[in-house]
């Protein structure tokens, strides 16, 4: 397409990557990984004792926000601009007139739907074993905008990271385990610097508090969006300025 | 084709360049972009640049025995404070953390310093040093430079990582900042004086040989060997306080921990005291060092 | 020849310590010109710089008169086959071609496609996924990428790489006539009898410097400093010799199989007198013919002349 003033999606990158990011065992395993809530969610309903909307609650919240979105969207966020990076192909892009931010947008935008792709079937499936029917709308739309947020950002995040280092997976990844995973999901105190957290807080506009941090949903969607739009611009001026591939 | 360079063989439409001579064309910069340039590739190669894992290895090794005290304190309040509301902050007061990984930074500096000055004395690339522009004094401007910036990665870093790590965790920083904000000129002081001490000490040790164990061996000894004196001398008389002066290797944590109020009452003596022993010291190892570069001292 | 393609204006490039290019400067025109260098010279470099994948360390680089970074649309105009393997193994040649083609604004995407790659040799093969490729067919898909578009400037890096003797001889007539069509090429190779057979100038690197531009010819008339050998085959090699050296027109003579070889300092003034001399001993001259004036040799000589220098 032409290079435009503004900065688009550009449709055939965004399906080049769709299916560079669909192909490969990868994505199976990403795949198992997302239905561990759905498999949660079917042993809790075997025989919980746990109120449905707290068991419901502490799932989002402990686990497929911070842990299981994470992790997919940081791994495909940065294989998206990683993968080509590493065999080169990502030079037959780059020899074109579009800009570079129209090309990490597409290809960021590929990254999040492959992302959607995988948690959000898994949680409406989850949700819906878990709460039996007593479900209220507000308990999957909430959550589901919470991930969606929150997956954006981690993927946007994930490319930056991946025109930053040449292994940006290996980083991606202990971020995940070791701050989101474990430290933010626990201390109250470093909710202001976790992607989850503020995942958490626009998910518990629908659901039961468990450990949502103090900002209101309206804060949270603001962070995630400025976030996202920072790290997409400057993933597309690292690659201006970075040696190729 | 176009041309360039000097002794270039042109025919109508061929060149031949002879790359084996030319000059230097570009911009000149100045005699503190020489300074800088030691300094900077003098703290480089002591921390391990070009010299192989190894020679990183030990550097690396000791900047994070100096922080771990901060991590750890800062890993048990982010992970155990909220449950069991154990906060180990107040086992590691600012005042106290200097001394708690003295050994790591006298390590630090004994093993830097000596890379900095040892091996153009020894290889003998001084005089060719001071066959260039660069005088004697910009010379030891450089590598003063460079012994103390690295130095401030044990000294002062740490404990502005316990610093920023409190804030992240604190439940109102901006609280925390209106509270302790004079803590923070108090730790850039302590963390100052100490890498200048060792620094300085260091070089002037190192200045004294060419040979790197030499160095580190004799600004051991230099150190130790007055502490052990003055902690013996401190039992056979317990009241003269002036004993602790002598004893170099702690001098200037005791003098930076009179920088902070709280535990002063605990550091024997007064900081007037503490400050002369200090400019004491450094002002010797400074003339050591200016006597041992002066004109005709290359050996 | 006017030089506005491709601009080099003391263009260094380094790595830390490392310097993969020194102080290059050069102005390329249309037709096809070699970048010849040995692995390491700098050549990938050069064309990396020329791609915009990277930035000079100093000096500027001007491609189709502007800067690439701030200029993206000039990648209408450049067709690049760069040196990696790799290509996306789920889409076909065609597709793949077609793409590359559609981002750079060709109006009818298929239909270069199918061109570039009959041009190539992989017409039969289009519908292929790339994925089953062999390195010569990966190769060749490149180029077709690289030509989908029409360029004005094409960037080849080591094109041959891979293709056996039969595809080799056809991509070389492709260069040669892509070099006719008024193209600007530059093809960096370190097999010098097909730069040779491709490129009537060159661009030598040894060590990241330039050391010689130009004519193959012009620079090797220009290694003033070593003497021109010619292979002579008479029917009286030895009467011939004693009357050339005696005149002072070669410095040496060596008898060779049945050829006689001299080496002459002013190679002009030999083949002035030559005939005359010959005629007048009575000697008949069935070949004469120079010996090192292959671009082989003027290669080694400039790499030898240049040994040391940069590393």
């Amino acid at each position: 397409m032409t290079t435009a003033a503004l900065p688009s999606l550009n449709l055939p990158v965004y399906r080049l990557t769709l299916r560079g990011l669909f192909s490969g065992r990868r994505i199976l395993a990403l795949a198992a990984l997302a239905l561990v809530p759905v498999i949660a969610a079917t042993a809790f309903a075997a025989g919980g004792e746990v109120e449905p909307d707290l068991f419901w609650a502490r799932l989002l919240q402990r686990l497929v926000i911070p842990t299981i979105t994470a992790f997919i969207a940081v791994v495909i966020g940065a294989s998206a601009v990683a993968d080509e990076r590493e065999d080169g192909t990502i030079l037959y892009l780059a020899s074109t007139p579009l800009s570079r931010l129209t090309i990490i947008l597409s290809k960021v935008a590929a990254a999040w739907t492959v992302t959607l792709a995988l948690v959000a079937p898994a949680l409406v499936l989850a949700g819906a074993i878990a709460l039996r029917g007593d479900a209220t709308a507000a308990q999957f739309a909430w959550p589901l905008a919470g991930v969606a947020l929150a997956g954006l950002c981690y993927c946007a995040a994930a490319a930056w990271l991946a025109m930053l280092l040449r292994r940006p997976v290996v980083i991606g990844v202990l971020y995940i385990l070791l701050w989101e995973g474990s430290i933010a999901t626990f201390a109250a105190s470093a909710d202001r610097f976790s992607v989850a957290a503020y995942g958490r807080a626009i998910a518990v506009e629908g659901v039961i508090d468990v450990n949502a941090p103090d900002t209101s949903a309206a804060a949270a969607i603001v962070v995630l969006l400025a976030v996202t739009a920072i790290a997409v611009w400057a993933a597309a001026r690292r690659m201006t300025r970075t040696e190729l591939p | 084709m176009s041309s360039s360079g000097p002794q270039a063989a042109r025919a109508s439409d061929a060149e031949i360049r002879d790359v084996r001579y030319g000059t230097y064309s570009g911009e000149r910069r100045g005699r503190g972009a020489a300074v800088m340039s030691l300094a900077r590739w003098g703290a480089l190669r002591s921390l391990g640049a070009r010299r192989g894992w190894k020679a990183k290895a030990v550097p690396i090794a000791l900047i994070l025995l100096a922080v771990a005290p901060a991590v750890i304190v800062l890993g048990v309040r982010a992970l155990f404070a909220d449950q069991t509301g154990i906060d180990l902050t107040d086992a590691l007061p600012f005042s106290d953390y200097q001394a708690i990984i003295g050994v790591v930074i006298l390590l630090f500096a004994g093993i830097t310093t000596p890379e900095l000055l040892c091996p153009d004395r020894r290889d003998g690339t001084l005089q060719l040093y001071f066959s260039t522009a660069v005088s004697r004094g910009e010379y030891l401007a450089g590598r003063v430079i460079a012994a103390i910036a690295p130095l401030l990665l044990v000294t002062l870093a740490p404990m502005l990582v316990l610093y920023a790590g409190i804030l992240v965790f604190e439940e109102h920083p901006v609280g925390y900042l209106q509270d302790h904000w004079a803590e923070l000129p108090r730790i850039l002081g302590a963390g100052v004086i100490l890498a200048v001490y060792y620094g300085v000490v260091g070089l002037a040790v190192a200045s004294l040989t060419g040979r790197r164990a030499f160095a580190i061996g004799g600004y051991l000894l230099l150190l130790v060997a007055p502490t052990v004196l003055s902690g013996l001398l401190l039992e056979a008389f317990p009241d003269a306080e002036w004993l602790n002066l002598i004893a170099l290797s702690t001098l200037p944590i005791g003098f930076a921990g009179e920088l902070f109020p709280d535990a002063r009452a605990d550091i024997p003596g007064e900081l007037w005291q503490y400050l002369l022993a200090f400019v004491v010291v450094v002002g010797v190892a400074s003339l050591v060092l200016l006597r041992r570069y002066r004109p005709g001292a290359e050996a | 020849m006017n030089g506005e393609a491709l601009v080099f204006e003391k263009v260094s490039r380094w790595y830390g310590d490392t310097v993969a290019l020194a102080d290059v400067s050069f102005a390329l025109g249309p037709g096809v010109t070699g970048l010849l260098g040995h692995n390491g010279a700098g050549k990938s470099t050069a064309l990396k710089l020329c791609a915009g994948f990277t930035q000079p360390s100093t000096g500027t680089v001007r491609v189709l008169g502007a800067d690439l970074a701030r200029n993206l649309d000039t990648y209408r105009r450049i067709g690049i086959a760069h040196d990696r393997d790799a290509l996306w193994p789920f889409l076909t040649a065609r597709a793949m071609v077609a793409l590359c083609a559609r981002l750079r604004g060709v109006r009818d995407p298929d239909a270069a496609a199918a061109r570039a790659l009959d041009e190539v040799g992989l017409g039969d093969v289009a519908d292929r996924k790339l994925r089953g490729f062999s390195h010569g067919m990966r190769q060749r898909v490149k180029l077709a990428q690289a030509l989908a578009h029409d360029p004005e400037l094409l960037l080849l890096d080591e094109p041959l790489n891979g293709l056996d003797p039969a595809q080799r001889r056809h991509i070389v007539d492709l260069v040669v006539r892509l070099g006719e069509e008024g193209r600007t090429v530059v093809v960096s190779s370190h097999v010098l009898h097909e730069v040779e057979r491709m490129a009537p100038r060159v661009l030598v690197l040894v060590n990241g410097h330039l050391v010689a531009s130009g004519d193959t010819q012009a620079i090797r008339d220009l290694i003033a400093d070593r003497p021109r050998s010619i292979r002579l085959r008479t029917d009286d090699g030895r009467g011939l010799g004693r009357e050339l050296v005696g005149a002072g027109l070669v410095e040496s003579v060596r008898f060779e199989d049945d050829a006689m070889v001299v080496e002459a300092g002013d190679v002009e003034r030999l083949g002035r007198e030559l005939p005359r001399l010959a005629r007048d001993a009575g000697v008949r001259l069935r070949r004469v013919e120079p010996v090192d004036d292959d671009l082989e040799s003027v290669y080694a000589y400039l790499h030898e002349r240049a040994r040391g220098v940069g590393r």
